[in-house]
């Protein structure tokens, strides 16, 4: 199964903002999204790891050695048409989220709160690097890819989680699960991949667009 | 002289009746005369090239139909039936396609084993007879540079190096043209070139962007067009007139070889062919000026000489006196090392030199790591600085660019082993004026001695261009005319040579007090003098500022635009401490902004005014706290800005409790707990932050604590509240249980729940007395529970 640990250069400040949960263009002083951002750079482990299965549209079921069958109306309206589906798991290690304890615990709980934000923001960077790899490889032989989706958004039950990183093979990166479905590091993606012939009609909603959680702190503003 | 490939062997063989799921290159095996056959149509359409049916016959990809152990017989039968199709002049390129791993540090396939891999192919192609190499279809510079090294390794045949580029003109890795181009005609690339993933369109921009970025000759071979899936199969847009039509284009843009791709048939080659009678070669022309060194990381170039802004070579990577680097180093954690690598870049650092040199270590596996880590979080070209040979080819191979060798002196040993490896790996190279007799004093000496070094490094197959000067700074407080030689020599290498220049400066001042003045003034004078890459420290405000104004006076930085950018309204007015009028007036306001810097010295001057401290409490971080929470609710103000505050109100606190130890009121007791499967807890130690602030007693028993160790802490602490959190679906039933076990045991303290998926409803029927949506809704809701807490 493919392993890349990608590059992440630059964490968009911004959105490390955001996912902190200061508004757009609330003043805030430059040098602490600095230093959290540089911090980030210092200690994530970008690792991504995935595989590529056969996908019954019919009945909705990714076809591996285990069959899993995908249920929730949002994510099977996400893969509709596809005929193979690439399941990944990415993470960012464990490093970043102990010093956030640290600084936490020393009183440094603003940089603890932007690290926690530029940690989401690494992590989210670098899926979206590995998605555009895939699509790259797809593109090449004339597929065409869906944004990811992951497990716990859009009605997609997070009980799942187990299943997900057992097709992406996510122990060869050491991640892991809890008993309660959470993702071990704790800054961890898993999602999924629609892999079909031709693109869909429209722009496939995805990110804030599908996610339940009207109340979000961080939802945009936009949707 | 244009040259004509031939187009797709996968495309052909799916006409074949061959059966799917069968390895395409054992088919060299089974079917030989289908493969010379499919050759053979490519031959009379009219290719002058045509390529073996061998693009994954890598013991890595015939792993997965196990054939890895037959890599020399699959190799060896694919020339044999090119061979057969041959006409007369017909030349067979050897294709060698990638291992479909990448290599560490961004996948898991160590270089020495690609290498290893790619090896074992290429000599089986080159002793099978083909007249070329050609590594295609690669996506990662990396793994390029490891096929590019085999080859030349395993065979004398000329390499054609083509990647494979995305509609942003760059490699799925990051690679652009120009940095490939440099990269690879250093170390020895005899024709670059571009394949697949785009059509004949995207790629024309490609390939005139090569066309300026090296000397080598360049190809060309699209895809039919984009590619699509019909019926099952895939197919390209493009029909052989359609394709031909761009020929003309890829030449003019600055191709001599061209070909095709996916979904290329003998009739494309065949339209091909007639294009290009009509096509006229480009005039190519390089894009930077004579006697310029590039430099490459893995997705830039640096230009480096007389005729570009002064590059500056950051030096702090290098442990010598600095004893928490050195630990750093020893330790593998790089963490020192990709902070000044960080540092440096922020502050205009173009090329980072790295020099690992810790007593006692394996110097070659350290600068390997090192090298490693740094090509991961920066984006610039690194100088290998070390005197071991073995360590200097650990640095080069694991740098994905052209790397700087720093450096190469006159002294025939170093000579003998530094070049030979800094060819291997295309490296540009410092060049030092020490020789067997040691050191050179006078300019005229240093002058010999590069000459000597020059015609050596010429001799070993560099171009001029490769090599900067180092006119060898010596400390002017042992030497007098340190500064002066230096100085000279820099006109004298100008004058002569041409070369670009560099140098470290920092030894000019050693012994001297101030040494940055010393170093500063040695650096103006040694730009004018023809200094074009200083190896210094950029953090360093005064050698910046000097840098930056040199910049400004030498007509680099037009209008001084990049220096007023840098310098304009930096000297800001000191702000008063107080005013002394309204201090608790200004102490709340402090808090409400978050100037952690200025509030120790406020309350201060509150406590000198005899102010109590409680009423500092009350009036002032009190009031603020009341202020910033009711502008939160209004969505005025947020979270970040919260804590700031709650850390400059915590700072106020600091200095107050040292006088009000007696004064302490009787505090309100929280527990706060993360339940049980529940591994979030961001927003549990907000909320602990604002409580505390509040006057609250918070215990936080921390995330993931079991339902029985809630009610024991409860118990135990004397709760008034208990606050309890899950982020999850799957963990909120613990909300449900904890409560119900609190209940059992008989504890009145008043439950506040809350959490990212906790709604009003789902607190209330889980039996909890209030539900909090953010930190400072807890703390409201605490308040009222309590009658204000404190």
């Amino acid at each position: 199964m493919p392993i890349y640990n990608p590059i992440i250069r630059q964490l968009d400040q911004a959105e490390v903002l955001r996912y902190a949960g200061l508004k757009s263009g609330t003043p805030f002083p430059a040098e602490l999204v600095d230093e959290a951002c540089m911090q980030a750079q210092l200690l994530v482990r970008p690792a991504a790891s995935w595989a590529v299965y056969p996908y019954n549209n019919h009945d909705d079921v990714i076809i591996a050695e285990t069959a899993v069958p995908i249920t929730g109306a949002g994510i099977q309206k996400h893969l509709y048409g596809a005929q193979q589906i690439a399941v990944l798991a990415v993470t960012i290690g464990n490093d970043l989220e102990q010093m956030t304890a640290d600084w936490f615990s020393n009183g440094k709980y603003t940089l603890a709160l932007l690290l926690d934000a530029a940690g989401t923001v690494a992590v989210e960077a670098a899926a979206d690097s590995v998605e555009q790899l895939l699509r790259q490889q797809q593109m090449q032989h004339g597929w065409y890819t869906t944004p990811r989706f992951s497990p716990g958004y859009g009605g997609w039950d997070v009980s799942v989680q187990p299943s997900i990183l057992e097709l992406a093979v996510a122990h060869q990166i050491g991640m892991t699960h809890t008993a309660s479905c959470m993702l071990v590091p704790r800054k961890s993606i898993t999602a999924v991949i629609g892999i079909s012939t031709g693109p869909k009609e429209g722009p496939e909603p995805h990110g804030c667009l599908v996610c339940r959680m009207e109340n979000c702190r961080i939802r945009r503003v936009s949707v | 002289m244009i040259y004509l490939f031939d187009g797709a062997m996968g495309t052909m063989l799916q006409q074949q009746d061959i059966p799917p799921g069968v390895c395409p290159e054992s088919i060299n095996l089974t079917h030989p005369r289908a493969i010379e056959q499919i050759h053979r149509q490519y031959v009379t359409s009219g290719a002058d090239i045509i390529e073996t049916n061998t693009f994954g016959a890598n013991r890595i990809k015939l792993a997965n139909y196990g054939l890895h152990n037959e890599v020399e017989r699959i190799n060896h039968a694919a020339v044999q039936a090119a061979r057969a199709a041959c006409g007369p002049g017909t030349k067979i390129a050897g294709s060698v396609g990638p291992t479909g791993k990448l290599i560490a540090p961004l996948g898991d396939l160590a270089f020495a084993e690609a290498c290893d891999v790619f090896s074992q192919q290429i000599k089986a192609l080159d002793r099978a007879g083909v007249d070329y190499i050609i590594i295609e279809t690669i996506i990662d510079l990396q793994e390029m540079r490891a096929a590019l090294l085999a080859a030349k390794q395993q065979s004398n045949r000329p390499v054609i190096c083509q990647l494979s580029f995305g509609a942003d003109g760059r490699t799925a890795t990051g690679t652009d043209a120009t940095t490939a181009a440099v990269v690879l005609e250093a170390m020895g690339a005899d024709i670059i070139g571009a394949n697949c993933s785009v059509g004949p369109e995207n790629m024309v921009p490609i390939i005139a962007e090569f066309a300026k970025s090296c000397r080598i000759p360049i190809s060309a071979q699209p895809n039919a067009g984009m590619p699509r899936i019909y019926n099952g199969c895939t197919v390209y847009d493009l029909g052989p007139e359609q394709m031909a039509a761009w020929v003309p284009k890829l030449v003019e843009a600055g191709a001599t070889y061209i070909g095709g791709c996916c979904g290329t048939t003998p009739q494309h080659i065949t339209a091909m062919a007639q294009a290009k009678t009509k096509a006229v070669e480009a005039d190519r022309q390089l894009q930077w000026l004579p006697n310029t060194a590039v430099l490459a990381s893995r997705s830039k170039v640096v230009a480096i000489g007389a005729g570009y802004l002064p590059t500056i070579i950051g030096e702090r990577i290098n442990p010598t006196g600095k004893k928490i680097l050195a630990e750093d180093i020893r330790s593998e954690r790089f963490i020192e090392v990709k902070k000044q690598a960080l540092a440096q870049v922020k502050a205009g650092a173009a090329v980072l030199d790295v020099n690992v040199g810790v007593p006692s270590i394996d110097q070659s596996r350290i600068m390997k790591l090192a090298v490693e880590q740094l090509a991961m979080i920066v984006d610039v070209p690194l100088a290998i600085d070390t005197t071991s040979p073995e360590a200097l080819e650990a640095g080069l191979q694991a740098f994905p660019g052209r790397a700087l060798v720093n450096s190469v002196t006159g002294e025939t040993e170093r000579i003998a082993k530094f070049l030979p490896i800094a060819k291997k790996y295309g490296a540009a190279l410092i060049c030092l004026p020490i020789s067997d007799q040691g050191i050179a004093h006078t300019a005229e000496e240093r002058v010999r001695v590069i000459r000597q070094i020059i015609s050596a490094a010429v001799d070993y197959g560099f171009r001029p261009d490769d090599l900067l000067l180092d006119a060898l700074v010596l400390t002017v407080a042992a030497e007098k005319d340190a500064g002066r030689e230096v100085l000279r020599t820099l006109r004298h290498y100008r004058r002569q040579f041409g070369n670009p220049t560099v140098m470290g400066l920092s030894n000019i001042s050693y012994g001297l007090p101030e040494r940055n003045v010393i170093n500063a003034a040695f650096l103006s004078m040694a730009l004018t003098s023809g200094l074009d890459a200083p190896i210094i420290n950029p953090g360093e405000p005064l050698m910046a500022g000097m840098l930056a104004a040199a910049n400004v006076i030498s007509g680099h930085d037009e209008r001084g635009a990049v220096f007023s950018k840098k310098y304009a309204g930096l000297r800001q007015a000191e702000q008063t401490v107080s005013s002394g009028n309204d201090t608790i007036g200004e102490i709340k306001q402090a808090v409400i902004d978050g100037e952690k810097e200025r509030i120790t010295a406020l309350v201060q001057a509150a406590l000198d005014q005899a102010i109590m401290p409680q009423t500092i409490i009350n009036d002032a971080l009190t009031s603020a706290m009341n202020e910033i929470g009711e502008l939160f609710g209004q969505g005025k103000c947020f979270l970040p800005q919260v804590m700031l505050s709650a850390e400059t109100m915590r700072a106020a606190f600091d200095i107050l409790k040292i006088r009000l130890p007696q004064e302490a009121t009787q505090q309100k007791t929280v527990v706060l707990a993360t339940v049980k499967g529940d591994i979030h807890d961001l927003g549990k130690n907000i909320v602990a932050v604002l409580l505390a602030n509040n006057g609250f007693n918070v215990v936080d028993i921390g995330k993931d604590v079991p339902a029985e160790d809630i009610v024991a802490a409860a118990a135990k602490h004397q709760a008034d509240i208990i606050g309890l959190c899950a982020l999850m679906t799957t963990t909120m039933p613990q909300i449900d249980h904890s409560i119900k076990l609190l209940k059992q045991a008989g504890n009145t303290a008043q439950v506040i729940v809350g959490g990212a998926v906790m709604t009003e409803e789902y607190a209330r029927q889980a039996g909890a007395d209030g539900y909090a949506s953010d930190g400072i809704a807890a703390v409201l809701l605490a308040k009222k529970m309590t009658g204000d807490g404190i």
